[in-house]
């Protein structure tokens, strides 16, 4: 049997945890609100019943008017599920009990989900689970996602479901008026909850008479969202006076501790720099030798994959050898090792509740350019991967907002381009690799991604100054409770996800790219590659940049990947020579500065690097989410200008 | 005598007696706990002294100081 069930419930309450423990996925959660942006679709079987699961995106509301709430809004009004599982907060019931209110209007079919239940147990809040129950009509169950808590009675429960009776919620004499008017109108099927939902329907009021539209209309001033919230309020408060007790309430020791140093005035902001240091420092440290090892193997895979493939003539043998996969192992020796040392390390910081906090201390300088410190959130998904933070700038509250992060979220180096900082930053400045010497390389680092926070806020000012004139700043964002990540499954699932991003990213991007770009620089058109003849090309504009046509040719072909541009330059300055060895990356560095490659040079690749246009797939991302080629454009003219204007300025004193 | 939450000193607290917040702030703040007769108390304050966090019903969240100045609360003993 087939049945379908959905997530709802208050942001970051549990719901992904909920949809991953049951249907063994790994989407990952965070400790913060606006993790999920879209439905997740799961399967999972409980005796001899198959469910379909929908994680709908976490909402305060079914009135609400942010993306995420109408989604979850919409999908609830739809009816087209089996059962409605809340995920209910039992640390703040008084919350997410307005929510369940809501639904219950809406549909019988509601199974309430206690969760964090440990959590309440620890703070000495007392919640009265039978009675809860007993004045909802519908099943409670208490659940803890992290000690696995509940779920085979939950599952249970979702098997056994068969409630038909719809509760009756009284409402305040406003809501009461409304509701009375407008259900006679409706089909029989049509609940209090969803006449409450038509109050803002546009499309529903066209087709009443026009003597009802009016009546509507007049409701629609009459009667404000925040009195219907109000109503379920009331309601509600009835039922937690008998449910809820909270005298012996104590906070946690370690909320104390972690709060004192992260959102003292004085020691928070020196506090996350010293975190981010830390973090840089250990992806550096402990990559350089796997980083090394792994080169090393795969190089020596070289010579035979040239002996198994023997039989293969040497005009295709060589372009896949020394094109396709050298650029493949460079990319994932380089990449690989980073990434499964920084996203781990950095899911954990996330789980454990401190991205709104870094918000929370960014707001007013963000504030000054015109946006708010949630546009820090979707610059951290940034650096994970930048077509993430484009669609993560959904949790902006206006368009305005979302327009201004999603256009400087390329400012933040990605996933794609962070390795190659770092394996500059280790060719021309800091060439030790022991422990100092990853000190300083980590500070180096940590000073990148600094100039690209600084450069983010300037032009986040400048886009604000020219494009919006209008002003609705919104920042209201909840600091969630520290919670004890569970270690080994964040770190787990980060191996897994990125582990699989790069190798998949390498396998359909590099190694065919590997191939065309092998084919330019072998391909002779007037005694020139066809590389070489670009270059040439370009040789003059790099020029007055600081840089010269490989590297510009090397961020054009980049396009496709980020991760890719060092190959190319690599490919291109040994495309005279391919017999040319690298025999760690060390020598690599001899490569470019026998072509000229100086201190300036790396400085303004790097500068480069981290101001030019955003790569293919981000480039869709945000066609896709502002639904404009003027947005789009701009997100590609405005780093480039930036960066070639900085390089520009450096070149000049020389 | 009331007063507005941005006034209220650190660990002070207050009961909600006047909200004149505009939605869709109203809203969102709304489901954070700020309605008329929950009590509020400041936490802490960002590096910046804008914005500050409170907390009601165990919950904590930030308001920057031009939304705490539309908040008004009566001392809490």
């Amino acid at each position: 049997m087939n049945k379908k069930v959905c997530l709802i419930g208050n942001p970051n309450v549990g719901k992904s945890s909920l949809f991953n423990i049951l249907t063994h996925k790994h989407q990952h959660t965070g400790n913060w609100t606006g993790k999920t942006v879209e439905n997740e679709i799961g399967y999972f079987d409980y005796k001899n019943i198959s469910w379909q699961i929908i994680d709908l995106p976490g909402t305060y509301s079914l009135i609400g008017e942010s993306e995420e709430e109408k989604i979850a809004s919409k999908f609830i009004t739809e009816k087209n599920y089996d059962v409605a599982l809340v995920v209910a907060d039992a640390t703040n019931l008084e919350r997410s009990l307005t929510l369940i209110l809501e639904v219950l209007d809406i549909t019988p079919h509601v199974i309430v989900a206690l969760n964090l239940m440990d959590e309440a147990k620890k703070r000495n809040i007392k919640i009265n689970v039978k009675k809860l129950s007993e004045s909802l009509f519908v099943p409670v169950i208490t659940t803890s996602m992290k000690e696995n808590i509940g779920l085979e009675e939950l599952c249970d429960a979702l098997n056994a479901e068969k409630n038909t009776k719809q509760k009756k919620i009284t409402h305040s004499k406003k809501v009461q008026n409304y509701i009375n008017w407008l259900q006679p109108k409706l089909s029989k099927k049509e609940s209090p909850g969803e006449a409450l939902q038509k109050l803002n329907n546009v499309n529903f009021q066209n087709k009443l008479s026009s003597k009802d539209q009016k009546i509507m209309n007049f409701y629609r001033h009459y009667l404000t969202r925040i009195e219907i919230m109000e109503s379920y309020q009331a309601y509600g408060k009835k039922i937690l006076k008998e449910v809820v007790n909270r005298d012996g309430e104590i906070e946690k020791k370690e909320d104390k501790i972690w709060n004192f140093l992260l959102t003292n005035p004085k020691t928070s902001l020196p506090c996350f720099l010293i975190l981010f240091f830390f973090l840089l420092f250990l992806t550096i440290y402990l990559s350089n030798i796997p980083s090394d090892w792994l080169f090393r193997f795969f190089q020596s895979g070289e010579s035979i994959l040239f002996q198994i493939f023997s039989f293969l003539p040497k005009s295709i043998l060589e372009p896949l050898i020394y094109g396709g996969y050298r650029t493949l192992y460079w990319v994932v020796s380089v990449m690989l090792p980073p990434m499964m040392i920084f996203f781990p390390l950095f899911s954990l910081l996330e789980d454990y509740g401190l991205l709104p906090r870094i918000a929370f201390n960014l707001d007013k300088p963000f504030q000054a350019c015109g946006s708010c410190g949630k546009q820090s959130l979707t610059m951290c998904m940034g650096l994970g991967c930048n077509a993430v933070g484009v669609t993560g700038a959904r949790i902006m509250e206006n368009k305005k907002m979302r327009i201004l992060s999603i256009l400087t979220n390329v400012f933040m180096p990605c996933n794609g381009r962070f390795p190659a900082l770092i394996a500059m930053i280790s060719m021309f400045f800091i060439q030790d690799k022991s422990l100092i010497g990853s000190i300083l390389a980590a500070f180096f680092l940590l000073l990148m991604i600094l100039f690209g926070i600084l450069i983010t806020f300037l032009a986040t000012k400048l886009l604000n100054y020219f494009l919006f004139k209008q002003d609705n700043p919104i920042f209201i964002i909840e600091l969630p409770s520290f919670r004890k990540p569970k270690v080994w499954q964040t770190i787990k699932n980060a191996w897994k996800e990125k582990a699989f991003h790069v190798l998949k990213r390498a396998m359909i991007i590099s190694l065919p790219a590997g191939l065309i770009i092998y084919f330019l620089s072998n391909m002779q058109i007037n005694g020139m590659s066809i590389f070489q003849n670009l270059v040439e090309l370009l040789n003059p504009i790099g020029f007055f940049f600081g840089v010269d046509g490989v590297i510009l040719l090397a961020f054009l072909l980049g396009i496709p990947a980020n991760e890719i541009v060092i190959p190319i330059l690599l490919l291109g300055y040994t495309s005279s020579n391919m017999l040319v060895e690298y025999e760690s990356l060390e020598s690599l560095k001899n490569i470019l500065v026998s072509h000229g490659w100086t201190i300036l040079t790396a400085i303004n690749f790097m500068i480069l690097s981290i101001c030019h246009f955003p790569c293919a797939t981000t480039i869709l991302t945000i066609k896709k989410e502002t639904k404009s080629w003027f947005y789009t454009f701009l997100a590609i003219i405005l780093p480039t200008i930036i960066g070639l204007f900085l390089c520009f300025l450096l070149n000049i004193f020389r | 005598m009331l007063k507005t939450v941005a006034d209220l000193s650190l660990s002070e607290s207050g009961i909600i007696k006047e909200i004149h917040l505009e939605e869709p702030k109203y809203f969102k703040a709304f489901h954070l706990g700020v309605q008329k007769g929950n009590k509020i108390t400041c936490l802490f304050k960002s590096p910046f002294k804008d914005p500050i966090a409170y907390k009601i019903n165990g919950c904590v969240f930030t308001l920057r100081k031009i939304d705490a100045e539309k908040i008004w609360v009566s001392a809490y003993e």
